[in-house]
């Protein structure tokens, strides 16, 4: 099968994350935002490289932030952001599952397979 | 008797050992025609030497010969079956000098000498603390090689490779006994790493003969509060040698603590069934323990139409990246994740076999490892034709069947006649009949049968 448009993003590199802006922002408070984190990482701020989002912390560029400008201007592809986009930033130190089940990290290294 | 007079005697013996082992390991080939020596003679000229060397030594000792030629007898009991010196050396890592010792070793790795070779001097170079290179095939290559050119993948972080590689060790006829308690250990240790505890408590039997792979069962008996875990004072027996080892000590505490522990209680999730479904899917992409409750909240509270693909296309990639299939039935949405899944399988499938054949056709050989890793390919993705969805796991393995099985036969009969591949094309014919008896497609079953028949001098 072969899509004629890339999927919409979902969690993955929403435009409300990316730009760190809720739902409701309105259209000048999107723009100034997005200048805003244009200009910091015009000038290189590690801040700005990197956005919370409901998968964790991921890395941001310009053209991803230019890109989510051009989707927030577009009134129905923000509607449909806009279902991924409420979702709260995650929080690292929540455990979603059992820790006691989690994966050995050490494991390959412990056993041999690994340096 | 001097020694001197021992060579003409020895001789003698070499030459009886030497014809004895081409004549006990030649035999008729099934199609008629001249004996077909098996793959065991290159060795017996040396084995012929070394027992030769040894019945001379004790003949001479037991009429009054020097009692200095004692000292040939561990010397030959050492070159006879160097393996064990090999195994104790591949903590200190010198690979070459393991190599050596494991390619020696005429009883304990004698039906996969040069592959065991590869895969014990990988270990030994991951102890001195490097990632070697894949190992270097020329002529047929064997169970060793391949599964040490899959820890090696894994190790440089090519996972999906490295598990395609090792599962497809499995299917090769030779699996010497320590071969086969590395596989073991290689996939209990993806497992952990991972965290499918349960996978360790299910897969690895009790009287597995590793240490290692014991204490993890037990450790993953006791995570998951298994009714037959073993109580405090086996597991502390079981985990002694490992208790200072900084690697494992973290896990050895984790498990102590385990038993009969709190009730894990989740985050709340919302009431709103969207909302729920939303923030379901958002832990299912972060671990994979959450898919099943994603597809059902899913099923549950319908996606907005414009959303539904996005939804499908994260859940089938966190489906395919933890190897899980959805384990509910009934809703729109699990029915369209499974036929998503099973869709983009065929899809590959018809693909890869396609590409196969064009460059069988062409006759554009590849490098002996990479053939294996065309059936590693098969191996790695076949499980996912399985869908918990009656009716739709038995039809879609046996779509995939029939894909797979000309093009893969043509390609491994190519192997055997022309490449010579004999290992990699009964690998190839073992893994099809599985799939033939599992798809029952009994026409091929025959023919793969048959297959094995007329190669089984390579068994």
């Amino acid at each position: 099968m072969t899509r004629s448009s890339p999927l919409p993003p979902g969690f993955r590199d929403n435009p409300f994350h990316v730009l760190e802006v809720p739902v409701t922002a309105t259209r000048p408070e999107i723009e100034r935002q997005g200048a805003k984190l244009l200009a910091m990482l015009g000038v290189g701020m590690a801040a700005a490289r990197t956005y919370p989002s409901p998968l964790g912390p991921l890395p941001r560029d310009e053209d991803l932030v230019r890109r989510s400008l051009d989707r927030l201007r577009d009134p129905a592809r923000r509607a449909l952001d806009e279902l991924w986009g409420r979702a709260p930033a995650a929080d690292p130190s929540e455990p979603l599952s059992d820790p006691a089940l989690g994966p050995w990290s050490a494991a390959r290294r412990a056993l041999g397979f690994e340096p | 008797m001097t020694p001197f007079h021992l060579v003409p005697l020895l001789l003698l013996l070499v030459r009886l050992g030497v014809w004895a082992a081409r004549w006990l390991s030649s035999r008729t080939d099934p199609q008629g025609g001249a004996p077909v020596p098996r793959n065991v003679p290159q060795d017996s000229v040396m084995l012929a030497w070394l027992l030769g060397v040894l019945v001379a030594a004790l003949g001479s000792l037991a009429v009054g010969g020097p009692l200095g030629l004692l000292v040939v007898v561990p010397a030959v009991l050492v070159l006879l079956e160097p393996s064990p010196i090999a195994e104790r050396l591949i903590p200190r890592g010198p690979a070459w000098l393991v190599w050596w010792a494991t390619r020696l070793s005429l009883v304990v790795w004698r039906r996969d000498r040069r592959g065991g070779a590869d895969l014990m001097a990988t270990r030994a170079a991951m102890a001195a603390g490097h990632v070697p290179a894949a190992p270097r095939v020329l002529g047929p290559i064997t169970t060793g090689t391949v599964l040490s050119a899959g820890i090696t993948a894994a190790a440089r972080g090519d996972e999906v490779d490295g598990r395609a590689l090792v599962a497809t060790s499995g299917w090769f006829d030779a699996q010497p006994e320590p071969l086969s308690v590395v596989r073991q250990e290689w996939i209990a240790a993806e497992h952990a790493q991972r965290g499918a505890w349960d996978r360790i408590a299910l897969e690895v039997p009790p009287t597995a003969s590793s240490p290692r792979l014991r204490l993890l069962k037990a450790t993953a008996e006791r995570l998951l509060d298994l009714d037959d875990a073993p109580d405090a004072a086996v597991y502390e027996q079981l985990s002694r040698p490992f208790a200072n080892h900084p690697e494992w000590r973290p896990l050895i505490d984790r498990a102590r603590g385990a038993r009969h522990r709190a009730a894990f209680v989740a985050p709340p999730l919302p009431e709103d069934p969207l909302a729920r479904a939303l923030e379901v899917h958002r832990r299912a992409l972060l671990d994979p323990a959450w898919l099943d409750a994603a597809v059902e909240a899913w099923d549950d509270a319908p996606p907005p139409a414009a959303a539904r693909e996005r939804i499908l296309e994260d859940l089938a990639a966190a489906c395919v990246a933890s190897r899980t299939f959805p384990d509910t039935a009934g809703g729109s949405v699990s029915a369209a994740l499974v036929d998503h899944l099973q869709s983009a399988l065929l899809t590959d499938l018809e693909a890869q076999t396609r590409a196969l054949t064009s460059r069988r056709l062409a006759k554009h050989d590849l490098e002996p490892l990479a053939e294996a890793q065309e059936l590693a390919w098969f191996v790695e993705r076949f499980p996912l034709t399985e869908g918990s969805v009656a009716g739709a796991a038995a039809l879609h393995r046996r779509q995939a069947f029939r894909i797979c099985y000309a093009p893969l036969v043509d390609w491994s009969a190519d192997l055997y006649n022309r490449r010579n591949q004999p290992y990699l094309f009964r690998a190839t014919t073992r893994w099809l009949l599985a799939q033939a008896k599992l798809a029952g497609d009994t026409q091929a079953e025959a023919v793969l049968t048959q297959n094995l028949a007329v190669s089984a001098q390579y068994a």
